[in-house]
């Protein structure tokens, strides 16, 4: 399956790929920003997607409603820092799959993306 | 500012550390920042705009210890390059501002990290509001969490 990951980090768009390594998934892309999410979406078509919320140029949620019309089966786990509800309850009403706040560590990032494949 | 409010930010610090370090830091009584005051300034700082239902900024400053301690938990690796650190430093100040919305409710907007890296002469928050310092200590190296925000009416 191919991954895209999402995140203006570059500590987290890293550590995201190292700890999800062993599920054996093809990361197709790595976006720093919102707008540039979109492109790679379009440009590699994953089949899933670790996003985060805050984000320059196009946030999180932005970029949700954008891919989801370009593929509505993609699986996205919201990744943020952002641990009020309504915002986890927007996402997943959006069609996200799964939302873990950070800091996540790699048991609980291989977990909730396993919960996202099933 | 009430001490409510500063506690939200101190338990979120404890959090963070507690969660990616697997130990609690040490807090520091918090203090009226004096903005002529640079001895809580550090090597890397992460500062996050409020906006929404609160106005102000908080930012983190730390020694790069801490940095390392933390880029090697997410990445492995011991020896990392100057940008891992600057883009940890904005990370953590993200994630604990990004932790408290939960407190301060759906309309409570933070920005994204601006980062500062070599320890500043001076750095007052952009708005005349009181702001405190939390002077923090993990592994015997230093940081501190600055809280300048006002409720809006």
């Amino acid at each position: 399956m191919k991954l895209l990951i999402v995140d203006d980090s570059l500590i987290m768009r890293q550590a995201i790929e190292r700890f999800l390594a062993p599920l054996g998934l093809e990361v197709v892309g790595k976006a720093d920003n919102g707008k540039r999410a979109i492109e790679l979406f379009r440009e590699t078509m994953p089949d899933v997607v670790t996003l985060d919320i805050t984000m320059p140029e196009l946030d999180g949620l932005g970029v949700l409603k954008e891919i989801l019309k370009i593929k509505p089966d993609v699986r996205v786990l919201v990744v943020t820092a952002i641990t009020e509800k309504s915002t986890a309850l927007e996402a997943l009403k959006l069609g996200a799959k799964r939302f873990l706040n950070k800091p996540f560590n790699e048991e609980s990032l291989k977990s909730a993306l396993e919960q996202v494949l099933k | 500012m009430e001490a409510k409010e500063l506690d939200v930010f101190i338990q979120g610090v404890i959090a963070y550390f507690k969660e990616v370090l697997g130990e609690d830091p040490e807090i520091g009584t918090p203090y009226l920042q004096n903005t002529q005051d640079k001895s809580h300034l550090y090597d890397y700082t992460g500062i996050i705009g409020l906006s929404g239902s609160y106005r102000g900024a908080i930012y983190i400053t730390c020694e790069q210890g801490i940095l390392l301690d933390i880029v090697e938990r997410f990445l492995g690796i011991k020896n990392p390059e100057a940008q891992h650190l600057r883009d940890m430093a904005g990370e953590l100040a993200n994630t604990i501002a990004g932790n408290v919305s939960r407190v301060f409710g759906n309309a409570f907007h933070i920005s994204v990290p601006i980062i500062m890296n070599g320890t500043p002469n001076y750095l007052a928050l952009p708005i005349e509001i009181p702001a405190y310092v939390i002077p923090i200590s993990v592994r015997g190296k230093k940081a501190a969490l600055v809280v300048g925000m006002r409720k809006n009416e």
